[in-house]
């Protein structure tokens, strides 16, 4: 934690020409990305786009062919994901990423253990799960959780690490209508306490209703970049999703 | 239940043993724990000198059955060779205690030789595949691999080059005395401050000794699973990617517990030697190993308690069939794959939980509901 | 002469060895790459193909019928051993470890309780010739061609046949491979019964040159996991081959500067610094490879 850390020139992300080869598909393909400190950066792009393969580069999971990643200004391309983490970058996976064997408080023990004392956590857990709207559900055994209730406890563990830089991937999987709108105000409400979040979407629905920066990758590099509105009007950007491109 | 902060200091001890990462956290629970200990610690004032031995035998293999709970049930970690790490410390023992027994007087540096050599050969193997972030299958592999080569080394030492100090390896005739003038392979022999008191392997003492070091394991190991340590091992065993990108050093963590596992097998291992003044390769082969795997998986993996009662319920079956002619690993071989089919969480913990049911209806709320899922109790 | 003897001597050692790994490890490596299980009873199907040959032999049956009949008594065993439990423990790869570990101790006790500790025979076939005044037996080149034909067999299966297709496809995607019709159960369950027979097989043909007890199949299971586990399941059949050439070449080097002991613990020691070194296995590490080529 005493390594030198560079100037913060507002960007608390930056990907910088990043190739990722499996086989022989090139995943990324060369992708230059920032992130601005404080705002919620959304990533969408059709399937195959590259998006899953640049989340996993980002928390540590795997390891760029080539390229760098910086996080608050310092080299992060090979650090694996525990030290990332103390560095402040949480993560939600894609999928249900919390443990279903537990219940939800014992859950939260994970991530709050690090930093808290044991006879804190209870109030913490009680915290955290209010602020994703599972107040009172402490003892609940996860699996018996609710599609949307296990996707938001998911996103409290990770924001129970008191995190700099959330990273989401695909927070809106699988929930209704009501739950997307409900997991939209979270990330807004979020955002407004001071956080930086990532937003990677396959749904660009969901990504409307953040209103936010976006990022659009195709074909493992970045294909166009603006407000949420510019890239909805671009021709490019709808042809791609409509597979014409 | 939730303990007040300012109950009575037994109860907070007690609490810490409580969690719901163990079955069996009520008082009743307790009540029949004390009985049960009770009923062990007065064994060989009515059993046999003969059943004396064999219960003591039995006690040395619920401590080896923990440490493969600890990894496999708590940690995830499967190891097929846990017998290695039980043989190493036999065997680590055996050559401290022939070198260090007439110029100490004593085995306690041979006792402690069995549980570090184990751990530090844990240390070195673990190192290695935690590191490598090797997958479970493999390490499970790898493990039992590394117990047969210690075997099949062991076994061709029976040239008289194999010596260290006074002790001779002797290949298939087991750990002895190099010359007919070094002492043989010590009983257990405990020196605090100029006295030393000898633990006869076949005495009563020595099961005493056994039983404390039984329940002292036992307790430890609640305590550990249950503090926040213990979601950390759950959380690793669940999903270790998650659990890294909370900021935890998931190697660090699945070497540390490796190697707490291996000291515990190896003071089994340790016990083991001083109980039979004996030693062998065969401590290394695939049946000792099978039958660790048999114990925990038997009783279930995921709860200390259900893989004691197992090993001890287990271990007098097999005593019992062997009367009928050699069909012992037999059954203990249709027993496992039976338990897997119908109990996959084991027979004990499963036995374990509807017990707690049942009590926990009556006094709501003090008990147990479903196997790994119990409301709280520590907090 | 003397030294054409001993250069081919080595090279007749090697092929044997490798042999003895493919075959070994064939019918492991189709159930570990295709159904994700390792069979820690496989050792054990193997003794009871090499019991069934043998048996068959003495009662009058010839050598090759006799083999056949090994495939076939240990296929039926493998779609028993399925049916009844394996079934239970797809997708869960440590339970299956632990549960087919089970099946392998009641078969071998089984057999001890059944047959006892007394050993068969079969005689080795085909005589020997000499080289440079060295002898070497006909069998053992036998055994390294049906080897080859055996991996060549099943690879031509999976990748020509129906079969074959519908068994990737339900190895791939389940539920799509049953949305489309195919059988994935039957597939199982066939799946496994042709690894079992490639065991059955291979404890046939190894029932010539060893004798046959109830613990017979522990001499070969250790050698087959390590080169099963060393292939990985990237690729692995091409992964079983690298890993059986790399395994054999230093077993037949320790084995001739040492002795067969250290050749033997010189595999199961190279086995694991070459997982270390690449901790899927070998086929796995070499896609890398490529992989990191082609960015170049």
């Amino acid at each position: 934690m005493t390594a030198t850390v560079a100037a913060e020139d507002g960007a608390i992300l930056s990907v910088r020409d990043v190739y990722k080869v499996y086989g022989g598909v090139r995943a990324l393909n060369g992708l230059s990305l920032e992130v601005a400190r404080g705002e919620v950066h959304c990533v969408v792009g059709p399937n195959g786009a590259g998006k899953s393969t640049f989340f996993k580069t980002l928390i540590g999971v795997e390891t760029p062919t080539s390229g760098k990643v910086f996080y608050r200004g310092r080299d992060v391309t090979r650090m694996p994901a525990f030290r990332r983490a103390r560095l402040g970058l949480s993560v939600k996976f894609q999928n249900i990423s919390a443990f279903g064997e537990l219940t939800a408080l014992q859950n939260l023990f994970v991530p709050l253990r690090r930093n808290h004392r044991k006879a804190d956590i209870p109030d913490r857990a009680a915290a955290v799960l209010a602020r994703v709207g599972l107040a009172g559900l402490e003892h609940q055994e996860v699996r018996r959780l609710s599609h949307g209730q296990q996707q938001w406890l998911s996103i409290g563990l990770s924001i129970a690490a008191e995190p700099d830089l959330l990273l989401l991937d695909e927070p809106a999987a699988g929930l209704s209508a009501e739950e997307t709108t409900k997991t939209a105000s979270l990330i807004r409400e979020l955002n407004r306490q001071g956080m930086t979040i990532i937003v990677i979407e396959h749904d660009m629905g969901f990504i409307r209703s953040l209103k936010a920066r976006t990022s659009v990758l195709h074909y493992g590099r970045l294909f166009a970049q603006g407000e949420f509105d510019e890239i909805a009007a671009n021709e490019d950007v709808r042809r791609i999703y409509l597979g014409t491109a | 239940m939730p303990q007040s902060p300012r109950a009575a200091l037994p109860v907070r001890i007690l609490a810490s043993f409580n969690g719901p990462q163990t079955l069996g956290n009520s008082r009743f629970f307790w009540c029949c724990w004390l009985v049960a200990i009770l009923a062990l610690a007065l064994l060989p004032c009515f059993a046999s000198r003969y059943h004396v031995l064999t219960a003591s035998n039995f006690l040395i293999s619920s401590i080896l059955a923990l440490s493969l709970c600890l990894i496999w049930g708590y940690c995830g970690i499967l190891s097929l060779g846990q017998a290695a790490f039980f043989g190493v410390g036999g065997y680590a023992y055996g050559i401290v205690g022939i070198n260090l027994i007439e110029p100490m007087g004593n085995t306690d540096l041979a006792l402690l030789a069995g549980v570090l050599a184990p751990a530090a050969f844990a240390a070195c193997i673990g190192g290695l595949m935690f590191y490598s972030r090797l997958k479970g299958v493999y390490v499970a592999i790898l493990m039992l691999v590394v117990s047969l080569l210690l075997g099949l080394f062991m076994r061709q030492t029976a040239d008289p080059s194999y010596t260290i100090g006074g002790a001779y390896l002797g290949g298939m005739n087991g750990l002895g005395p190099a010359t007919a003038s070094d002492p043989a392979l010590p009983s257990l022999t405990l020196g605090l401050a100029g006295y030393a008191v000898e633990f006869d392997g076949r005495g009563r003492d020595f099961y005493w000794f056994v039983l404390g070091v039984g329940i002292a394991v036992y307790l430890g190991l609640r305590w550990l699973v249950n503090s926040s340590f213990g979601y950390l091992l759950v959380a690793c065993r669940e999903d270790l990617q998650r659990t890294e990108t909370f900021g935890y050093d998931v190697r660090l963590v699945q070497l540390g517990v490796f190697c707490l596992s291996a000291a515990l097998a190896g003071l089994s291992g340790a016990l083991y030697t001083a109980w039979g003044a004996y030693i062998h390769p065969d401590g290394f082969s695939v049946a000792p190993n099978i039958l660790v795997v048999i114990w925990v998986a038997v009783g279930g993996r995921k709860d200390l308690t259900s893989v004691v009662v197992s090993t001890l319920a287990l271990n007098a079956i097999s005593i019992e069939l062997a009367a009928w002619g050699e069909i012992s690993l037999l059954a203990l071989g249709v027993i496992l794959v039976t338990a897997m089919l119908a109990a996959p969480e084991g027979v004990a913990a499963t036995l374990g939980a509807w017990i707690g049911g049942i009590v926990g209806r009556k006094r709501a709320g003090s008990a147990t509901s479903s196997v790994p899922a119990r409301l709280g109790a520590a907090l | 002469m003397e030294l054409s003897g001993q250069i081919f001597s080595w090279v007749y050692q090697y092929f044997d060895n490798m042999a003895f790994l493919l075959l070994a490890a064939s019918g492991l490596i189709l159930i570990y790459g295709m159904m994700g299980v390792i069979n820690m009873a496989h050792g054990e199907i193997m003794m009871i193909g090499a019991y069934i040959a043998a048996s068959a032999f003495h009662a009058g049956a010839p050598a090759p019928v006799a083999i056949v009949a090994a495939g076939v008594g240990a296929g039926l065993a493998g779609v028993v051993l399925e049916r009844l439990v394996i079934r239970h423990f797809y997708n869960q790869l440590l339970s299956s470890l632990v549960v087919t570990w089970g099946l392998s101790l009641i078969i071998s006790q089984a057999a001890l309780l059944i047959l006892g500790p007394s050993i068969m025979n079969m005689p080795t076939p085909f005589g020997s010739f000499s080289v440079g005044g060295f002898s070497f037996g006909v069998y053992r080149m036998v055994l390294f061609a049906v080897a080859v034909a055996l991996i060549v067999a099943v690879w031509a299966l999976f990748r020509f046949t129906a079969f074959g297709i519908a068994a990737r496809a339900a190895m791939e995607n389940p539920r799509m491979a049953a949305a489309l019709g195919v059988d994935t159960k039957r597939i199982y369950t066939l799946t496994f019964a042709i690894g079992c027979a490639l065991g059955g097989i291979a404890g046939g043909m190894f029932a010539q040159t060893a004798t046959i007890s109830p613990f017979f199949g522990q001499n070969y299971t250790p050698m087959a996991f390590i080169t099963v586990v060393m292939g990985g399941s990237a690729n692995a059949i091409l992964g079983l081959i690298y890993a059986a050439l790399y395994l054999a070449g230093v077993q037949t080097v320790a084995s001739n500067v040492f002795n067969p002991y250290v050749g033997y613990v010189s595999i199961m020691a190279s086995a694991l610094i070459a997982l270390l070194v690449m901790p899927a296995g070998i086929s796995d590490f070499i896609q890398r490879r490529r992989a990191r080529a082609m960015e170049r």
